[in-house]
């Protein structure tokens, strides 16, 4: 029976396939269930992570001699704290949207606002010209931070040639190679060459 | 005719047409590679510094016995980078592979719950095939946050986070404090990732950790190159399968891809140059 998986794996993937290229009767009602089943199955896999969230930082604090055990009971403690505000008052509702606003979100821009700095020393350590890759890329750096100042006008031009030409050009280059790429890694899923879901 | 017409058009949208082309025309490319390849075709694939480094760190972390971290990013199965989750997975089944039989299993950490059980079974079939199930562990898959909020539903006001959608920084912090404390050989991301990789792949370079990463995220990929010793551009990851195992299926599809990528090239300066003469 291992031919089974990989038989129904290939039947719902050809069916979405045909669905996305084609209006039909029959298959329009078909896609839109796979896509319902595909969120219901998301809910179940947050079960799951969830689950592992728990049992790692359980398994730490239960070790006694881990580093960072005390922040791995603060994860335990916030989440018992989360999943209870949330089973007691469900989603949304104001106690939950208060949790968010106000622990989540501002954590979020705490995170958001670190960037500046880790920004700082890796482009530091990036654009150094130890090559000739390098100093391109300090050419260019340069060219559209100063060209971003108001001080330095005449560079505005060459900034945005910078932005437009050159990096547009090797932007649209990647991203057409990420779509073939995309491309062959499903259709060696539809196809079952690729089957991580069996041996 | 226009009734033929007027039936297409009313099964299939421009968008889709267009995209069924470009499908029909590379499903023979595929499988000419591919039959070719079975067929004893030898292929020389270009040297990737990245891959091959990878291949180096392993045999380092059997020696030093250590483990490599290996991060999957926020894509997951199902969605939209289902594709990039793939990458991520088929260079841990590689790490996997090689990592069990030096009892030293990767760490492996995640955004996006529906790559957690996917992953957990690479890392199970990778000790099965060794012959050691018993020294598997589920919990060297992580799955850190449910980032981001927005895709899983969490948000209770979608509206509200809206303005950073692919950022998963509860991820990057969880796995920040993961490098910091793990002792590890390297740090390998690949898969989908937004702002936090800079904050993940910065925290490897300041503790001079080996760092192999890519992303398919176009305005991920300056963070890359500039936290990565080995990074991986774009479309390079998900030449994994094919670098690291050579697998046949891996292979063909490069090359196709290949093929392609010479076909839109030629079309492209086709359109240019019939456009520049006004035939268009």
């Amino acid at each position: 029976m291992k031919w089974l998986p990989t038989a129904i794996a290939i039947s719902v993937g050809l069916v979405t396939l045909l669905d996305f290229f084609f209006t039909h009767t029959l298959l329009d009602p078909l896609g839109a269930a796979f896509r319902e089943w595909v969120i219901i199955l998301t809910a179940f896999a947050l079960l799951l992570g969830l689950g592992n969230l728990v049992l790692v930082h359980f398994l730490r604090i239960a070790r006694r001699n881990e580093p960072g055990a005390g922040y791995s009971a603060l994860v335990l403690l916030t989440t018992a704290i989360v999943l209870g505000i949330g089973l007691w008052f469900g989603l949304p509702s104001t106690p939950m949207a208060w949790v968010f606003d106000n622990v989540y979100v501002p954590l979020q821009g705490a995170f958001f606002a670190l960037l500046a700095f880790f920004l700082a020393t890796a482009a530091y350590r990036a654009l150094r010209a130890h090559n000739l890759e390098t100093t391109w890329m300090l050419l260019a750096a340069l060219i559209v931070f100063l060209g971003q100042t108001p001080l330095v006008s005449a560079l505005t031009e060459a900034k945005e040639w910078v932005l437009r030409v050159p990096s547009e050009a090797g932007v649209r280059g990647i991203l057409i190679g990420v779509a073939l790429g995309t491309l062959a890694t499903g259709l060696r899923l539809l196809v079952g060459m690729d089957r991580p879901y069996s041996e | 005719m226009d009734a033929l017409l007027s039936l297409l058009k009313s099964t299939i949208g421009t968008d889709q047409a267009l995209a069924f082309v470009v499908f029909l025309f590379f499903l023979p490319l595929f499988f000419f590679a591919y039959w070719g390849i079975k067929r004893g075709v030898r292929v020389t694939l270009r040297p990737l510094a990245s891959y091959a480094a990878l291949k180096r760190l392993l045999a380092q972390a059997a020696e030093a016995g250590q483990p490599v971290h290996l991060s999957l990013g926020i894509a997951g199965i199902g969605d939209q980078f289902t594709a990039d989750a793939m990458a991520g997975l088929t260079v841990l089944d590689y790490v996997a592979d090689r990592s069990t039989i030096s009892a030293t299993p990767p760490i492996v950490t995640l955004a996006n719950p529906t790559a957690l059980p996917v992953a957990q079974d690479v890392l199970r079939r990778a000790y099965r095939r060794h012959g050691y199930s018993e020294e598997y562990d589920p919990t060297r898959a992580r799955f850190i946050a449910p980032d981001p909020a927005l895709y899983t539903g969490a948000s209770p006001n979608p509206t509200l986070y809206a303005a950073s959608p692919n950022d998963a920084f509860a991820y990057a912090a969880g796995t920040m404090q993961l490098l910091n404390q793990q002792k590890l050989i390297a740090n390998v991301m690949v898969g989908r990732f937004g702002d936090e990789f800079l904050l993940i792949g910065e925290t490897g370079a300041q503790r001079h950790l080996n760092q192999i990463g890519g992303t398919s995220a176009a305005r991920v990929l300056p963070f890359v190159h500039a936290t990565m010793e080995h990074p991986l551009i774009g479309e390079e990851i998900y030449a994994g399968g094919a670098y690291l195992s050579n697998k046949p299926a891996h292979v063909s599809s490069l090359l196709a891809q290949d093929l392609m990528r010479w076909f839109l090239i030629a079309a492209i300066v086709i359109a240019i140059a019939l456009k520049t003469l006004g035939l268009m």
